[in-house]
């Protein structure tokens, strides 16, 4: 068999097999509180918006000194283009949001971002 | 880019060598199919050699490309050994696209060994199977995008073209090493042969590919995923550049019985080897933790906030 006869074959192979359309996926996010915001009080949500949906399996919330503090989330980690949860109400200080997430397209993707509650 | 490399925990790591080694196994598995049914005048004792080594490789694949998943499942949980067992995230990371990927993969790797089968039924099979584990990365990361069609058939062609570059490495290398240098000769002249076509379509698919990922070539050279994939391209095909013209040049000289030939044959085949390896690597960190900027539209109605970068993996 011939290199040409592949390559044509590995063509017509690919286009039946190619997957169905897909937007590009999320490479970044808009977040509130924005990132480095200083609030003076403890924000009610904490909230991130994707330009398409994701399954966000994981986000933790830590502070300065790296304690961990537990946040309310209602998504039930179904695929969302904004994600919300709730944290219980924080003392002045310094914070950091971490999570990661499949996108619809099925790319792994994570992100941080801060925050600090001022006296 | 150099941040996010330096920030990559130990499960992306992991995920990046058993990405490499994914790749590094499929392509000899593969490109071994491809020497079979392309170098016709390997002697029947190489041929044998190549049937083994291929199913070898296709079984070492098969298991490699198994292990993404409790990989993959690991990193959505924050990358912990709890991640990659819970049976949530498998189930989750088996159903999206890498999964799809893997199970047309693990079907193009059984079919591959079939080449253990007499020639008439396990030849074509084999072939089969060569083109469904190159369709099997296509699943995956930028093919996706639109236009989706094209960028299939150009990764399909990309995969191709180095699986049969890789594949004859082992034959020729082999065979230098042997008292056979009229056959090395022909195999290195039926190699270089077709290598002439392999090239100029592996520089038309990445060309092709980089722009369409980018939107325009100039414009993504100011990118870090522009920079790398141009640095990868274009070492790429100065190695197959010159691999090329190298074995064009030594099949003369092999042809001829010329003393030496066979050492600078076996040379150029070590160099080679170990430079598709750092290709492969970094091309595994590539699609691990970089994307296309041509992607990173932000929402420009959204003023609640800033933007945060994130990393992914995908493409292949």
């Amino acid at each position: 068999m011939k290199p040409a006869v592949y390559f044509a074959a590995i063509a017509a192979l690919s286009l039946a097999f190619a997957p169905p359309s897909a937007d590009a996926h999320s490479k970044k996010e808009v977040t509130e509180p924005a990132d480095g915001a200083v609030l003076e009080t403890s924000p009610p949500t904490i909230s991130m918006r994707f330009d398409m949906p994701m399954r966000v399996t994981l986000i933790s919330l830590t502070d300065q000194d790296g304690a961990a503090h537990d946040v309310t989330r209602s998504d039930n980690m179904q695929p969302v283009s904004e994600f919300s949860a709730a944290p219980p109400a924080l003392p002045a200080g310094q914070y950091k949001v971490e999570w990661r997430g499949l996108a619809a397209d099925g790319h792994p993707m994570q992100g941080t971002f801060s925050f600090e509650i001022s006296n | 880019m150099l941040s996010a490399v330096a920030s990559a925990d130990l499960v992306t790591w992991l995920s990046i060598c058993v990405k490499a080694l994914v790749y590094a196994t499929a392509l000899i598995a593969m490109g071994s199919i491809l020497s079979i049914l392309t170098l016709r005048h390997l002697p029947a004792p190489e041929v044998q050699a190549l049937r083994r080594l291929s199913v070898f490789c296709a079984i070492g694949a098969a298991l490699l490309s198994l292990m993404r998943l409790p990989l993959r499942a690991s990193f959505l949980m924050g990358s912990t050994w709890q991640g990659a067992t819970d049976p949530m995230m498998l189930t989750m990371v088996s159903e999206s696209p890498l999964g799809s990927s893997i199970a047309l993969r693990l079907v193009g790797l059984a079919l591959i060994c079939a080449i253990l089968l007499p020639a008439r039924l396990g030849r074509p099979l084999a072939a089969f199977g060569v083109l469904a584990v190159a369709a099997s990365f296509v699943f995956r990361g930028h093919a996706l995008e639109e236009p989706r069609f094209l960028l299939a058939a150009l990764i399909s062609l990309h995969i191709l073209g180095l699986a049969f570059w890789v594949g004859a490495f082992a034959p020729l290398y082999r065979l230098s090493g042997a008292n056979t240098a009229s056959i090395v000769g022909q195999i290195s002249h039926d190699f270089g042969r077709i290598a002439v076509w392999v090239v100029g379509a592996l520089t038309l698919a990445g060309g092709v590919t980089l722009w369409l990922l980018t939107g325009n070539v100039l414009d993504a050279l100011f990118t870090s995923y522009g920079q790398f994939f141009a640095i990868k391209l274009g070492v790429f095909l100065g190695i197959i550049g010159f691999a090329a013209w190298n074995k064009l040049r030594l099949t003369p000289a092999l042809l001829r019985k010329e003393p030496g030939a066979r050492a600078h044959l076996r040379r150029s085949i070590r160099m080679e080897s170990v430079l598709v390896a750092l290709i492969l690597m970094t091309t595994a960190i590539l699609t691990t933790i970089s994307a296309p900027e041509a992607t990173n539209q932000i929402d420009s109605a959204a003023a609640s906030g800033q933007t945060t970068e994130t990393n992914r993996g995908g493409f292949l």
